[in-house]
Formats: C-alpha cells, structure tokens, sequence
C-alpha cells in the first residue's frame, strides 16, 4: 500500500503552486503542514484525481492514479477545506446520496450511514436540513461522508477549522480511531491536531517540501534554538523586531518570551525544548493559526 | 443508478427556484387552459355572447349540420344562406346588437364561410366580407381558385422566390390536395393548436431555471469535489445528473400537454381530428389532419424544449455558470426575431430552421420555406423533425463528456 508522487508541479497560469515534490505515503496519518498558500490544497486536490498535475505523476501501488479513474476513487475519502453540501437536503438524505456516488448499495448505504451518523454524533439531527446545521455539525457531516466508503486512502483538508476545542478533540479521537490500516493525509495550520495524530510530517512551503519526516526527525532537525526569557517591557518590543518570537506572555517580573535564536537573545536566556510550534515559527515565519494568550500583549 | 437518479430529482426539486417554478407551470396551465376554453364562444337569437364549454357545445351542435364534404353544391348553399341572413332586418341594422343577432344565424357555417373568403381572396389576402359578394354560381370556381390563385403567386410576387423545380413542387404539393375537403367542428382541435405555442414557450422559459442548475450547482454550492472524488463521480453520477435532466424536462413538458390537451378536449369536443388542416389554413403545403397536426405541434414543442434546455445544461456544465445558462433559451427564442426582417434569402432560410421554429409548428405549417437536401425538395417541418432529434442525441455525450471532465481548481 504506497501512494508515491513524482516530481509533481501544477502550474496555473503565472503560479507555481505545486513545484516538483516528491515523496512516498503508505499506511499511518500524514499532517501536512504549512502556512495559507503554501499548495497544500492543490495537492490534496491532485491526490484525489480533482485536478491534473502539469507534470510528475501520483502512483498507487504502481499504478498512476488518473489511469486507475474510478478504481482509485473507490479507495478515497475526501473532506475538502471549503467543504460544500446541498443545503436543503437532511443529514440523512446528504449522506445517502454521497454513498450512491460512492457506489454503495442501498442496503449497505442505510447501515453504514446509521452508523457514522452515531459515530460523528449527529444522530439526533439525522433529519435537520443540512443548512440548518452549526458550523460543526456540517464540518461532521463531512467527515461522515469521507468515511462513508471505508477508505483506503483518506485525505482531510483543514479538518479541523471552525471546531470548537471540545469537537477539535472529538475529531482526533475520531481519527486515530478510524486511521488503522489507513493512509490518512491530514493539512493543517494548526499544529496541535498534528502533533497529537500525525505519525509523519510534510512541512509544505511555497508549493515545495521543506522538511518530511517524524515529530522527532523533524524537531532534532530545528535550525534554531529555542530561548525563553523574562526581560522588562520596553525591551520586548526590541526583541519582537529582531527575533522570531514564539510566544508573549506578561508577568509581575516582566515580558516572559520564547524565542527562536541562534544564539541566546538575552544574557538570562534559558534553553528549551523545540515544540511543533517552533518548528512553524522557524520555518514558516509566523505563528500558527492557533489563539493563544500572547495575541494582544503589546 | 436509480438511487442517484432519485437523489439528483430531489436535489432538483428541493430548491426554492425549481418550487416557484411548479407553482407557475401550474398557474401557466391553468391560465392557458381557461382562455383555450374560453376563446370559443356563441351568439344567441338575442345577440348574448357568452364564452367556454357551454358556448363550444351550442357551437358544436350548430356546426355539425354542415359537416360533411365541402363540394360546390354546399358552397353554393353557404353563399345563398349567407346572402339571405345579409338580406335580414338586423344584418340591415346599424344597431350592435341586431347584427350579433344576424351574426348568430352564421355561426353554423362560419368555418365554410371563411374557407370561401379565402378562396376567393387573393392570395396573400384574406377579405373577410368577399363571400357577403359573391352569388351561387361562383360556387363552382371554389377549388379551381386555390390553384389559380397559387399559379399567379408564384409567375408574379414570388417569382424570383423559388427556382423552377420548386415551384413545380409546390405545384404538385397543391394538385395532390384530395378535394371536396371533409369539414367538421373543430373547435377543440383548432385552440389547441393556437395556443399550444404559448404553454410550450412558457414552460420552456420556466423549465430552464430548475434545469440550468443541475450541473452548475455542483460547483456553485462547493460541493463538486466531493462529487468528483467519488466512485461514479465523473461517470454514472454525471450520466444520473443528466438522466435526471431529461426526466425532469420530459416528465414535466408531458404532464402540461397531457393535462392541457385532455381538459381542452374534453371541454370543447374530440370531434374534427380527421379533418385535413387546408380547411382552416386554405393555402398550407402539409397534407395533415388537424390530430396529426397538433400531434407534431406537441412533439416539435418537445424536441424544441429539449434541445435548448440540453444546450442550457451544456453551457451549465462547461461555464459553470447557471445564470449564463439560463439566457440559452430566452436567446434562442427572441433573437431570431431581430433577424427575420431580412430579405436575405439565406438567412430566411436558416431562421426557418432554427430551435424556435419547434416550438411554434403551428405556424411553421402556414410557411412556404422549402430545403433542398441533395436533389429532393423538402418542407421545414420534416427537416426540423430530422435535425434536431439529432442534435439531441449529439448533446447528450457531448454534456457527458463536458462535464466529467471538469477540474476543481
């Protein structure tokens, strides 16, 4: 079971969007990590057969996947980032009509919709209009749908956005549950749902793969060390203009920062362990779409 | 198949637009159905006029007594008849009312009356009160004239209209003519095929807001990845969308047709579905009865209907586009209008074979607009009926290939 990719780039008029990756899937949950923008949904959309690759090729087992058409298909579960539905069917109606496109019989269909609508609790709503639905429940429906056909291969483009921490949980339950003997490739921006999931990470930069490799692999790797330090207000500002600052937290002795640095930004500086959040921040930039409680500090 | 069949009608239907549309399909039907009715009506002794079913059964029973053949001996009679009513107190009268009263002693033979004015007018004309001139003996020229009148048309105004083979053609259409025509009360037969063109346009213009939407829907409620991410999604789903299409457009067209035909029939009389149609359109070129009419009327409305809702459904699924395509049939319907002022021979012709032409056959049965298709002369009707069954057939893999070959960016 190996889901290879080849030299893939997808190119839309002037944008490289996907630019000559390479790298081999096969059982265990993939987090593809990276910031808006970096291709990660344009290459979801080519590993589910949505759009063409300019060039390369996405192998299953050997065989290229536009060849094997609807065989390949067969295999998916797919849950896009701006997930779509039809807003005047139930839940119910929703999934039914997804599991006939899904080539499941009838009978099959009613009892393997009854139970992913108990697993992803929207059994009482079964009968609510799917645009009457919160932002979570659709989100669950979704992920209802991807498993309707009980995929080989699951692909879930920003799962998790829009969830309230308590369904966030929910949902990682969910797929560590579900992802035995599964291929599960997972994009976020929010590096919990990865850290806590993923057995393998992809971080994903400008159409491009910076780093693959496990949670360990990759936060041996760091470029940059990590500092956290206590300095007093007006020097924080100085030190947000000239480091990448991980986190800001005011306390009664001060500024509490972490800091990505090659060397101790500050004389008081204390060494700490790299986190998968770091590892964003080192690479990427910029923290990551997670709120926390440095947001409004200064 | 089935199951996404279903589920493809119900997304159809399940729509707010595809609701409000069966709502006015059905106000359609029963506005179009009520002045069907309607528009036959009857004079009584008194000069009432009253309108519908009851008028169309005292009308029926007055005209049955001129059924029959219409040869010279029963023109000479309408012309004596009509003259002695013209010579009557209230037909002399300038009073409204004393020549509806006169009028209501010709409504028995008004159909044969007007068969006469034609006859004898000239032949682009119609003078409605030629027959109120002409004597008895004049009977005898009745059928004569309709040739005589075609022979002068075309040495004169459409001289440079037809070449020499098709003006033998139309001659020899003319000749075959069976004469005396058989008449018969018609008036069931003849509001049908005037006002079927109405329905069948007006359903065509609603039919196309739930139809437009079948294919662009996908992309425009986000939910096209998924569909083309799964098993059947770029292959018997996309054939259950376009099942669903034809189904919707073929269930709904047939329904309004049946409905309509079976109360305008039942209310205004079967009878009169033998007669030829060159009893009412004196100068036609089809040898067709008037069921035979109307039947292709309803079939041409149909293949009119669906090919410009499969073109619709084709714009839909390659622009993605529900808005653009539901201008398709409002384009197809008024822009040929715009065009047929030209005196362009060409172009005239091409404007007779446009889809237009299939929803509005009962007109196309009055024109004079002849094809050549290799050496044989042909009329617009059986051209028509040839293409666009064709186009159909065409646009069904063409919609299938289109569609399931969409990328989602």
């Amino acid at each position: 079971m190996e889901l290879v990719i080849e030299n893939l780039t997808k190119t839309f008029k002037d944008t490289t969007a996907v630019n000559n990756i390479s790298c081999t899937l096969s059982t265990g949950v993939y987090g593809l990590l990276g910031v808006n923008g970096a291709g990660k949904t344009t290459l979801m959309r080519m590993l589910c057969t949505l759009l063409k690759p300019t060039a390369g090729r996405i192998t299953w087992n050997g065989a290229d996947i536009f060849t094997m058409d609807a065989d390949y298909r067969k295999l998916l579960g797919y849950l896009p980032q701006d997930f779509g539905f039809y807003p005047n069917f139930s839940v119910e109606d929703y999934l039914m009509y997804i599991a006939s496109i899904k080539g499941l019989r009838p009978a099959t269909a009613r009892q393997r919709v009854n139970t992913l609508l108990k697993q992803v609790g929207l059994d009482p709503v079964r009968s609510r209009k799917m645009r009457k639905l919160s932002g979570g429940m659709k989100r669950r429906a979704g992920i209802a749908q991807a498993l309707l056909n009980h995929p080989r291969i699951l692909i879930l483009d920003e799962p998790t956005a829009g969830l309230d921490p308590n369904e966030r949980i929910r949902f990682r339950n969910l797929i560590s549950e579900i992802s035995e003997d599964r291929l599960v490739l997972l994009s976020t921006h929010i590096v919990s749902d990865i850290e806590y999931i993923a057995s393998e990470i992809l971080l994903m930069k400008d159409g491009a793969f910076l780093h693959t490799g496990t949670q360990t692999e990759i936060l041996a790797d760091i470029p940059e060390t990590v500092w956290s330090c206590v300095v007093p207000k007006e020097q924080a500002a100085d030190l947000l203009r000239r480091y990448k600052v991980a986190n800001i937290r005011s306390t009664p002795e001060g500024t509490a920062m972490r800091i990505l640095s090659k060397t101790p930004p500050v004389m008081s500086s204390i060494r700490e362990k790299a986190t998968l959040e770091d590892i964003f921040l080192s690479y990427f930039g910029e923290r990551t779409g997670e709120t926390n409680d440095s947001d409004d500090i200064l | 198949m089935t199951q996404m069949i279903y589920y493809e009608i119900k997304k159809i239907f399940s729509q707010h637009s595809a609701k409000l549309a069966l709502l006015l399909l059905c106000v359609t039907l029963g506005v179009t159905t009520f002045l069907t009715v309607h528009s036959v009506s009857w004079i009584d002794e008194q000069g009432e006029k009253t309108a519908g079913p009851s008028a169309a059964q005292k009308l029926r029973a007055a005209r049955k007594e001129w059924a029959g053949y219409v040869d010279e001996d029963v023109i000479r009679r309408v012309i004596e008849e009509n003259a002695r009513v013209n010579a009557t107190p209230e037909a002399q009268s300038s009073n409204v009312v004393q020549q509806e009263i006169a009028f209501s002693k010709k409504q028995g033979f008004y159909d044969i009356r007007m068969m006469i004015a034609r006859s004898f007018s000239g032949f682009r004309e119609l003078d409605y009160y030629l027959p109120d001139s002409l004597t008895p003996e004049d009977a005898s020229r009745f059928y004569p004239n309709r040739m005589a009148q075609l022979t002068e048309w075309l040495d004169g105004e459409a001289k440079d209209t037809f070449s020499e083979s098709e003006r033998e053609w139309i001659i020899q259409k003319y000749q075959e003519l069976p004469t005396p025509l058989w008449y018969d009360y018609a008036e069931g037969w003849l509001n049908l095929q005037t006002y079927s063109a109405t329905i069948i346009m007006i359903s065509l213009l609603i039919l196309v807001f739930p139809i437009a939407g079948i294919f662009s829907g996908e992309a425009a409620q986000k939910a096209d990845a998924i569909f083309f991410s799964t098993y059947h999604g770029r292959r018997r789903a996309v054939l259950a969308k376009l099942c669903a299409g034809f189904l919707v457009i073929t269930g709904t067209y047939w329904t309004m047709m049946l409905i309509y035909t079976a109360v305008t029939l039942g209310l205004l009389g079967t009878d009169g579905a033998d007669c030829l149609i060159a009893v009412f359109r004196w100068k036609t070129l089809y040898e067709l009865t008037n069921g035979q009419a109307y039947a292709l009327i309803v079939l041409g409305g149909y293949l009119g209907c669906l090919f410009m809702l499969l073109l619709a459904m084709l714009v839909s699924a390659k622009t993605k586009s529900t808005a653009f395509a539901v201008t398709i049939p409002f384009f197809l319907m008024f822009a040929p209008g715009f065009l047929s002022g030209s005196h362009n021979a060409m172009l005239t012709k091409l404007i007779g074979l446009l889809p237009d032409q299939l929803l509005q056959m009962n007109t196309v049965f009055s024109l004079f607009s002849l094809y050549r298709v290799g050496t044989h002369i042909c009329r617009s009707a059986p051209l028509l009926f040839a293409i666009y069954p064709a186009a159909c057939i065409l646009l069904l893999p063409l919609i299938y290939r289109v569609f399931r070959r969409t990328q989602v960016a």
